[in-house]
């Protein structure tokens, strides 16, 4: 009786996540797939149209547009993310005083609200009064100055068309910068990353360090041969999840676009495009159909990841 | 070995109750410079470094800090500057702040009209409009400007050779309604010597910014609209998803952690599963889900599925859960206690630093979250704060710099603050969450 008793009770304490997975996660990830095949808007329920959404995809100049973006960014700011907050960690992890002052220093960032990191990395971009332009501009009047006494046939040119002068990018309204600009305003808030990576690195046995020193390893070779190998896990647990947020990132862009999608489509990654279709053109079930090739792309990766790592990355004591 | 810093405030009150599954307690053990050396030379590059990096992370925070505190015509100048400053001058007797409009480029003269619509008022004109003591002047009319029919009769009462400032006086930022009662501002045109700057920080933005995020046609209460409403709607759906999260998945992580029932295991991958399903394949049939319930247009899709359990909190809170004594559960149940008193009784005075993890989480996430209410908030009454600053944004194009930046820091404060206040909780739980790794 007591162990029928417990049997539902497991699953009576269980019962908010059983209805929040399935209402809230198994239902809308199977519903998707059905919607990919109809044509289906708010006001109409869907009407199966098999392969044709596809089909659209395929012609879609926007989506492949967004696609290549999308992976622009992922190529980005994945590499910058790591290189960025694990030399932090690394050099937090050495350095001996200071420790709890630097990492609140870089998480700081990482508690701002992504729409108040967008608003004010927009006015850091302003191409006229932004901080960034603002600091960058003597170095270009520099060059300008240089140029003219190399070649005074360019001061003429430079009085009739003043866009020969060179000066800094418009940023987030130039199409080449626009996606960098939204890297690097990524890279900001990877405080949170390093301060992981300094937990871990604070985790590697005291004794390897020791019997590398004994071996005569320098303070390079230690890094490559202890340190890196023994936070491996994490950082192949970060990477992972950076795959995933890539691939998602919404708010920023979609902020600092106003929903546009940037000069000539240069910030239209897929969640925006994604979404302008749902819920700008309400064309749901074409959203659906993208959605699902998004969620393909990010586990074909995830898997992609997990096959290179299987060699490279070293878990202790498994 | 000296134990570093960060390892001793890491090991501190938040991890000794811990117990001995949490990684934090591992860094009790001593720990020293293990990279770098000892050498002086590499270790104060070192701190250079960092401290250069550091900076570079501080100056937009800086940044926007100072732009919150600036009059709107310093946003603008060029170079930019540091210290936000008044521009002092003498208007009608009296010493003001005013705001520098413009640099006359060409000479021009302060006359009193002597006829027309505006009779008896003061003009700025240019010098050379004046002809035998009259000018063609323009009157406003129904919003419009138009030209006087014929020249009117002025009299100059101040000459202003170019490079003068055409200058007016500050006030502070409200609402278009508030700044139409204030009246005419007084402005006057002034040499450059006769204009000095002083230090002074204009808090009065803060309250532009409480003022400004309202619209004409909203309820004049001060909590009934703008910035304080979104705060509040902010604080209110926070709230319950925050509760709703912590009760949820302490009663889900404590079934699957002590309770057998069938299919246990397998909800448990599943669970661990859905983690890498992205958002926005799920989004369409979601929405569509609160739209056939309503509730689109309510709080309820932003806060009623936090009281269904959230998956990352589950399995935090499950791995923390089975590190605790087993013993005694045992002992309460001998006891006669039930589930929920154990729960209530046992579980969470001993969980209490995780579950303040999981709701420091989920307060954090809540407050931050963006996309929900993009999706499900149609009326500006509703608005979240994030919500209510872009939409600020965007139909401002972004020119009052300083207003959406005093709005920024006062959405992005609390949550600093909150760091400060649960330094420890907070730290700990992203060293935690790096587990899984």
């Amino acid at each position: 009786m007591p162990a029928i008793e417990s049997r539902y009770k497991g699953l009576l304490y269980a019962l908010p996540w059983i209805i929040g997975l399935s209402v809230f996660t198994l239902y809308p990830f199977a519903a998707s797939v059905y919607y990919s095949f109809t044509d289906f808007s708010v006001l109409q329920s869907p009407r199966f149209v098999g392969l044709s959404n596809f089909r659209e995809i395929a012609g879609d100049e926007v989506f492949w547009k967004a696609l290549a973006n999308t992976f622009y960014y992922a190529a980005l700011s994945i590499p910058a993310g790591l290189i960025v907050s694990l030399s932090l960690a690394l050099m937090m992890n050495a350095a001996r005083r200071g420790q709890v002052l630097y990492s609140v220093i870089f998480y700081l960032p990482h508690l701002v609200p992504a729409t108040v990191t967008a608003i004010l990395w927009m006015w850091m971009y302003n191409p006229e009064f932004g901080l960034l332009n603002s600091m960058l501009r003597p170095f270009f009047d520099f060059a300008n100055e240089v140029r003219k006494w190399w070649d005074p046939s360019v001061v003429e040119l430079m009085k009739a068309d003043p866009k020969v002068a060179w000066g800094p990018p418009a940023w987030l309204s130039d199409t080449t910068w626009a996606l960098p600009s939204l890297v690097f305003m990524a890279l900001w808030s990877v405080g949170q990353n390093a301060f992981i990576y300094l937990a871990k690195l604070q985790d590697v046995p005291q004794e390897m360090y020791e019997a590398a020193d004994i071996d005569g390893a320098s303070t390079l070779q230690k890094i490559r041969y202890v340190t890196l190998p023994m936070i491996s896990p994490i950082i192949f647990f970060n990477i992972i999840m950076g795959i995933i947020g890539a691939f998602q990132v919404f708010t920023e862009a979609f902020i600092v676009t106003k929903g546009e999608g940037g000069p000539a489509r240069a910030t239209t990654f897929l969640p925006l495009y994604i979404w302008d279709n749902a819920f700008r053109y309400f064309r749901m079930g074409y959203a659906s159909a993208m959605a699902w090739l998004l969620f393909l792309i990010i586990l074909a990766l995830t898997i992609i990841a997990f096959r290179l790592s299987r060699d490279r990355v070293y878990y202790a004591g498994k | 070995m000296p134990e570093s810093k960060l390892s001793r405030w890491l090991s501190g009150r938040f991890s000794k109750r811990i117990g001995p599954k949490a990684p934090v307690e591992d860094a009790g053990g001593g720990y020293g410079n293990k990279v770098g050396g000892g050498n002086p030379v590499v270790h104060g590059a070192l701190h250079v470094i960092l401290l250069a990096a550091g900076s570079l992370f501080m100056l937009p925070l800086l940044w926007m800090t100072v732009t919150s505190l600036k009059p709107l015509s310093q946003t603008m100048q060029l170079p930019p500057t540091w210290i936000p400053r008044a521009t002092l001058a003498v208007l009608g007797g009296e010493k003001l702040i005013v705001e520098k409009q413009k640099q006359l480029e060409k000479p021009h003269v302060i006359a009193v009209l002597k006829g027309g619509h505006d009779k008896g008022q003061r003009k700025l004109l240019e010098a050379d409009v004046v002809k035998d003591g009259k000018a063609m002047v323009k009157y406003t009319l129904a919003g419009r400007e138009e030209y006087e029919p014929e020249p009117v009769p002025v009299e100059i009462v101040k000459e202003c050779p170019a490079g003068h400032w055409y200058v007016t006086q500050w006030q502070p930022e409200f609402s278009a309604e508030r700044e139409k009662d204030q009246g005419e501002k007084k402005w006057d045109c002034v040499a450059e010597s006769e204009l000095s700057e002083v230090p002074h920080v204009f808090w009065s933005n803060y309250a532009g910014a409480l003022e400004r995020m309202r619209q004409k046609d909203d309820d004049p209460g001060f909590f009934s609209a703008g910035f304080m409403r979104c705060l509040l709607n902010t604080l209110w759906v926070c709230i319950l998803s925050v509760i709703g999260v912590t009760v949820s998945c302490t009663l889900v992580a404590y079934s699957f952690s002590f309770l057998n029932f069938p299919g246990r295991d397998v909800l448990f991958a599943l669970t661990l599963a859905v983690m890498m399903v992205p958002f926005p394949a799920t989004m369409v049939p979601i929405f569509d889900v609160f739209r056939s319930l309503g509730w689109v247009g309510t709080f309820k899709p932003l806060w009623v599925p936090a009281w269904f359990g959230g998956a990352f909190y589950i399995f935090l809170l499950r791995q923390f859960f089975l590190g605790l004594p087993r013993d005694l559960l045992d002992a309460a149940r001998i006891d006669g206690c039930t589930e929920l008193e154990i729960i209530w009784h046992v579980i969470v005075p001993l969980a209490r630093p995780a579950l303040a993890m999981i709701a420091l989480f989920q307060f954090l996430g809540c407050w931050k979250d963006f996309m929900g209410p993009l999706l499900y908030l149609t009326d500006r009454s509703q608005f979240t704060l994030s919500l209510g600053l872009q939409q600020f944004q965007s139909q401002q194009g972004g020119t009052p710099w300083h207003i959406l930046m005093a709005a920024s820091m006062m959405f992005s404060l609390p949550l600093i603050i909150l760091f400060i206040i649960a330094r420890k909780t907070f730290m700990q739980g992203i060293a935690m969450t790096g587990i899984k790794g």
